[in-house]
């Protein structure tokens, strides 16, 4: 029994209230495309020849119940919604902690939604409009009401202070004028806020949920700031503005966030990469040659790794967050072979990344 | 009967099918549901096909059908499912299939859409009413106040602040706005608290629920709803509270600014609802008609697509060919259905009047066939038994026939009760009588589904468990004295102090006339008396067993030699057969004859020296046991001589075979030629050779079609032979052992089942028997009820479950490992039948 002191308490115990949940997610990740269905999908003339295709997978008749013609967007629309549906499933099946995780996880859509809908509004779009292209996962009461504040106190204070995203506002209070910057600021202060609230929740809960959680929570972080640090190129961002967008729960914390709120081209940035082996290879000069393959690409090919190690173990919440993470990776490449089906683009559509390229 | 024993022989047919009549031909196929069809065009893929858009089309044609389904269902009105049989539609009518399922379609969205915005307005309308009735009573409650203001305005109170503040805004003429609606009362809460929060107080807000429930338009739910005002003041925050009923969902409607106009309101409305509820009604039962009209052809449809979608699916399995004008398909067919193929072909043409004919080719091939088993209603249910554990190779014997005898015969074995059996058996009888009963045929219960699927072994379990009851005397525990018992307790002249002091008393059959002979079947009922009853029946069951289980291995080893004679592998019979049954004969055919011996030679006069079997088989081993008295003269010589026999036989069985092949592949190649397979297969060879020379001289370019089974040489690996028979040599030696002792799970199963009846007769039964007076009656009414259901739930369903579990591993491991390969493939015809048939299980609803 090599095993058995390793079984924790919260090992023991685990399948009593989430057991059902935990298979339910291991058979719907059966259902993840393979690379055969990738080379097959990748072969298609047309929409519909796709359309043939994923019937032959989970999907099943997912595409085909609808009147209208197939487009990419539609396509994405039916994907986005089946996705949903999964989600609901587990989210009310869900006993706490589990619920709590997973409503950890709609939250960073929320925040999403939230910004979306303040940069329509400025931009004098119709809320009735701007609706439909909420991502659903995200979705909550006042989200039409946004549109109303001028200011973050206002938008805090009247309508998201019932929300759950209420708490990550603590630090994004200002009385500054919402504008496009402004709101973007707004959307990395939550964000910061929302993912170190995330990572010491799965601490907190701790076993095998902190194991898996905790790198992929920090690889997160560290994404963001990234993103932050580059997109901020050329802005009148300082700094110490940079710096209190960061979060601090990744690795890079706290010596590379210096480094990089100081970092002013893409040289510097990636002399703070090369510190750290696992995202030294992220801004490695791609080999001439070979696919170039944009710095987003391949933080998503390094996410969908880290996603794949977590339904290498039992017992833990990992796997819910990591499902939909591979599923809306999932959904990104159908989308994108759609693209390039539509526009006739054969020769970029294998830009895709795969999950679980092992299995056949 | 020899179909039974082997499976069907089959054969690979080419299908030549004119283009023109290539469909008619498939769906006669199709219902006769004769051949399978082999994939000839494995590497195109499914979209590649050729006949994937008359897919498509059947795949549009399946959804609209889906819709209509979906329709009709809502409206409830009752699917007739009948037993019509409609053939696959032809090309050509399938156009005006599809053109009415189409004007079907665009109809019903009309028309439901037309219902749907009629519901929707009808809704708004009725909230609309409910609205201006509630709000008038808020408006009437201030106006109540209104007079009493006026009367105190001299002495204002402090608590009235808010009211003047409000009437005196109103005469200083701020422009004062209301916006009222409907809410959902789930959401008024917060509705209120973040117009609060938003407006800063700058608003009035009252609201009120509606008593009835109202629909809600988008899910069709009845829900609770709040009807409010807002009063606000200014322009500005007018917008916002606009902006919050609209991130709220709430149906706002037009305040009216008098009474007169509201009382206008109100009668306009009322006659508008009437209206409405009119046109409502009409369209409703437009609908309606529409739906039946639909639903009595949708049935005929859904089948006659679902036919079509599999013809073009075997169409796509078929090669084009060019040149001919025809297509090819490649079917597995068993070799007595040529003629009915032929048959079909013919008609198939005739039907689409081709002027050329689609003929068959018989096609030889060295690709093993899948197997087919015919089956019947009665022997399906035991084969199925057998393909749970393996579907047989080509050709192989088939457990099944004699798995019909055995298999309730080692089920009543532990399952012996005359009681249990007849219950069983008029429960399975009932099962058959009633087999053609659509309600039990066609049910969604699973667990139903497998006890009426398996009613013929049920309906034999209970026969058999009816015979052996008998032969163990057993009927709810109790024994039946029916031939009356062959002791006699008179002739021990006991006298009644013997009866009064002493709890047991012992029969001695060597008294004249206590023993009178056996009972003419079965267990004397006297023995469910005797105290040593269990000791008695557990000595006969136990060797009962191990004589059933040596007599049904012996048997499966005797199979095995159909299978060494028909494959051709004669030296299997004498290097494998043969050391397999003598190994088996010499130790445990022994045992058995030692059990017979001594039940007959030994009599209840010298029972006192009778010897123990099991020192003298141990003794056997050892060649020891001089100091013990022989069974019977020559015991010791003979036993001898069995050992040395069986031991003599493994070496033979480990070495025999492979060393026999290794002679025939490297010392003898001449000979090797001539046997078995390799003739076979040589024939063939040439056979094909002949005809692939034909088909260059016609010039036809389908040859390499046929040529895709051809089999690289056999590699003999002596290695590879040696150790494969050494495990099975390794498994068959120790398996002998251990399955005889496997076998004697059917005294432990039967010692069980009858303990637990036993039981079951004491603790219940017997203590509402034991009630002397008139009450005991009524208290045996509930007892037997009890006793009842326990019977039932324990003895029957979890015992003949047990049983039937035990029997199931006493045939596949201990019987069919002797001789069953089961490595083959089943056949899966082309059958219109095989499609789901019911609505459900299609998806498309």
């Amino acid at each position: 029994m090599l095993f058995a002191p390793l079984l924790m308490e919260s090992e023991l115990t685990f399948n009593v209230d989430h057991g059902y949940l935990e298979g339910l997610v291991r058979g719907m990740k059966a259902g993840i495309l393979t690379s055969t269905d990738y080379h097959n999908l990748a072969q298609c003339d047309t929409l519909e020849d796709m359309k043939l295709h994923l019937q032959s997978t989970d999907y099943g008749k997912l595409l085909s119940s609808s009147e209208e013609d197939l487009t990419v967007s539609l396509v994405d629309s039916k994907l986005r919604a089946n996705l949903v549906t999964e989600f609901s499933c587990l989210r009310s099946n869900a006993l706490p902690p589990l619920s709590t995780f997973l409503d950890y996880i709609t939250y960073s859509y929320m925040i999403d939604n939230v910004v979306m809908l303040i940069t329509g509004a400025l931009k004098q779009r119709d809320v009735a409009e701007l609706l439909p292209r909420c991502h659903p996962l995200g979705a909550f009461d006042q989200m039409a009401a946004v549109g109303i504040a001028r200011t973050p106190t206002e938008l805090y204070s009247a309508i998201l202070v019932d929300t759950p995203l209420a708490p990550f506002f603590q630090d994004a209070v200002s009385e500054s004028n919402l504008d496009e910057m402004e709101a973007e600021i707004l959307r990395n202060k939550l964000y910061k806020a929302y993912i170190e609230s995330f990572h010491s929740f799965c601490k907190n809960i701790g076993g095998v949920t902190a194991d898996i959680m905790c790198p992929v929570l920090e690889f997160e972080a560290d994404r963001r700031t990234f993103i932050i640090t580059v997109n901020s190129f050329g802005t009148e961002l300082s700094g110490a503005d940079k710096s209190a967008l960061y979060p601090s729960c990744g690795k890079l914390y706290p010596e590379g966030l210096r480094l990089l709120a100081k970092a002013e081209d893409h040289e510097q940035v990636k002399a703070v990469a090369n510190c750290y082996p696992e995202y030294k290879l992220i801004f490695d000069d791609p080999e001439p040659g070979a696919d170039f393959k944009t710095l987003e690409d391949r933080f998503f090919e390094q996410e969908v790794k880290l996603n794949m190690l977590a339904f290498l173990q039992q017992f833990h919440f990992g796997v819910f967050y990591s499902y939909v993470k591979l599923k809306e990776q999932e959904s990104r490449n159908i989308v994108w072979i759609a693209e390039c089906v539509t526009q006739r683009q054969k020769s970029k559509i294998h830009n895709y990344i795969p999950i679980f390229p092992g299995t056949h | 009967m020899s179909s039974l024993l082997r499976g069907e022989e089959m054969c690979l047919a080419q299908l030549f099918l004119q283009s023109g009549s290539a469909y008619d031909c498939i769906s006669e196929l199709g219902e006769l549901g004769l051949v399978e069809f082999r994939d000839l065009n494995p590497s195109v893929t499914a979209f590649q096909r050729k006949h994937v858009n008359e897919i498509k089309k059947c795949e549009e044609m399946e959804r609209i059908l889906g819709y209509l389904l979906r329709e009709v269902k809502k409206a409830d009105i009752s699917l007739p499912e009948r037993d019509v049989n409609p053939v696959a539609p032809l090309p050509k009518h399938v156009m005006a299939i599809m053109e009415q399922l189409q004007r079907l379609e665009v109809e019903l969205g009309e028309v439901t859409r037309n219902k749907e915005k009629l519901q929707r307005n009808l809704l708004e309308l009725t909230e609309y009413t409910h609205m201006l009735r509630i709000t008038r009573k808020f408006v009437q409650r201030t106006a109540e106040r209104e007079p009493l203001q006026v009367q105190y305005e001299e002495f204002p109170f402090l608590e009235k602040e808010t009211m003047m503040d409000y009437s005196s805004m109103q005469r200083l003429g701020a422009k004062l706005g209301f916006i009222s609606g409907l809410i959902q009362r789930v959401k008024i809460e917060a509705f209120e608290r973040m117009l609060w929060r938003v407006c800063k107080g700058y608003t009035i807000l009252s609201y009120a629920e509606v008593e009835e429930y109202l629909e809600n338009p988008d899910t069709g739910e009845p829900t609770k709803c709040v009807v409010f005002l807002i009063s606000y003041w200014g322009d500005q925050i007018g917008q916002k509270v606009k902006k919050i009923c609209d991130c709220y969902h709430c149906h706002v409607y037009p305040y009216p600014s008098s009474n007169e106009e509201r009382n206008d309101v109100v009668e306009g409305l009322r006659t508008r609802i009437q209206d409405l509820h009119t046109v409502l009604n009409r369209t409703e039962d437009y609908l309606r008609q529409v739906l039946i009209k639909a639903s009595e052809s949708v049935y005929t449809w859904v089948i006659q697509v679902k036919k079509m979608k599999a013809i073009y699916y075997i169409l796509n399995l078929c090669s084009f060919d060019v040149t001919n004008k025809c297509l090819i398909a490649e079917v597995w067919c068993p070799v007595n259905d040529i003629p009915t193929l032929r048959r079909a072909l013919e008609e198939g043409s005739r039907k689409s009047g081709a002027t050329v004919p689609s003929f068959v080719n018989r096609i030889p091939t060295s690709d093993t066939p899948p197997t087919l088993i015919k089956t019947n209603k009665f022997t399906s249910g035991f084969q199925n038994i057998v393909d749970a554990y393996g579907v047989g190779s080509y050709r192989e014997v088939n457990p099944a026939p004699f798995t019909i005898i055995t298999f309730p015969f080692l089920f009543a074995v532990m399952f012996g009760d005359l009681g249990h059996g007849v219950i069983m058996a008029v429960f399975a009888a009932w099962m058959v009588l009633c087999e053609n009963n659509r309600k039990l045929k066609n049910t969604r219960n699973e667990i139903w589904n497998t006890f009426f699927e398996g009613r013929y072994i049920i309906l034999m379990m209970g026969l058999f468990s009816i015979y052996t009851g008998l032969i163990y005397n057993d009927c709810f525990s109790k024994s039946l004295n029916i031939f009356g018992s062959g002791w006699s307790v008179k002739a021990m002249g006991w006298t009644k102090e013997q009866w009064e002091n002493n709890r047991f008393l012992t029969l001695d059959p060597n008294v004249t006339g206590v023993f009178k002979g056996p009972y003419p079947l079965g267990i004397d009922p006297i023995w469910n008396l005797a105290s040593n009853r269990l000791t008695f029946l557990n000595s006969y069951k136990m060797k009962m067993s191990v004589i059933l289980g040596i007599i049904h291995m012996s048997f499966g080893v005797i199979l095995s030699t159909y299978n060494y004679l028909h494959f051709r592998k004669k030296y299997n019979l004498y290097l494998v057969f043969l050391p397999e049954l003598l190994f088996l004969l010499c130790l445990f055919g022994y045992l058995v004859f030692m059990i017979l011996y001594k039940w007959l030679a030994f009599s209840a006069k010298d029972s006192r020296h009778a010897p123990s079997i099991l020192i003298h088989f141990i003794n056997m081993f050892l060649m020891q046991g001089d100091g013990l008295q022989p069974l019977y003269p020559g015991q010791t010589g003979l036993q001898i001589f069995l050992v040395v026999i069986a031991v003599l036989s493994v070496p033979v069985l480990l070495l025999g075979k492979p060393v026999y092949l290794y002679w025939l592949h490297n010392g003898s190649h001449r000979l090797g030629l001539y046997r078995g397979y390799e003739r076979v297969r040589r024939n063939s060879e040439e056979e094909l050779y002949l005809m692939r020379a034909h088909d260059m001289e016609e010039g036809s370019s389908h040859s390499d079609l046929s040529s895709s089974g051809e089999n690289p040489t056999e590699e003999f690996d002596f290695a590879d032979e040696l150790l494969h028979q050494a495990i099975h040599t390794i498994e068959y030696c120790l398996g002998c052992v251990s399955n005889t002792a496997s076998y004697l799970r059917l005294w432990a199963l039967s010692l069980a089942h009858a303990q637990l009846s036993e039981v079951l007769w004491a603790m219940v039964m017997r203590v509402g028997l034991r009630m002397d007076s008139t009450l005991g009656v009524l208290f045996l009414v509930p007892v037997f009820g009890l006793f009842a259901v326990l019977t039932v739930s324990i003895l029957l369903v979890m015992e003949g479950l047990s049983a039937f579990l035990h029997a199931l591993r006493l045939h596949w491991v201990e019987f069919q490992n002797k001789f069953y390969g089961g490595t083959g493939v089943k056949f899966c015809p082309f059958a219109f039948s095989l499609l789901p048939s019911s609505f459900e299980h299609d998806g498309l609803l």
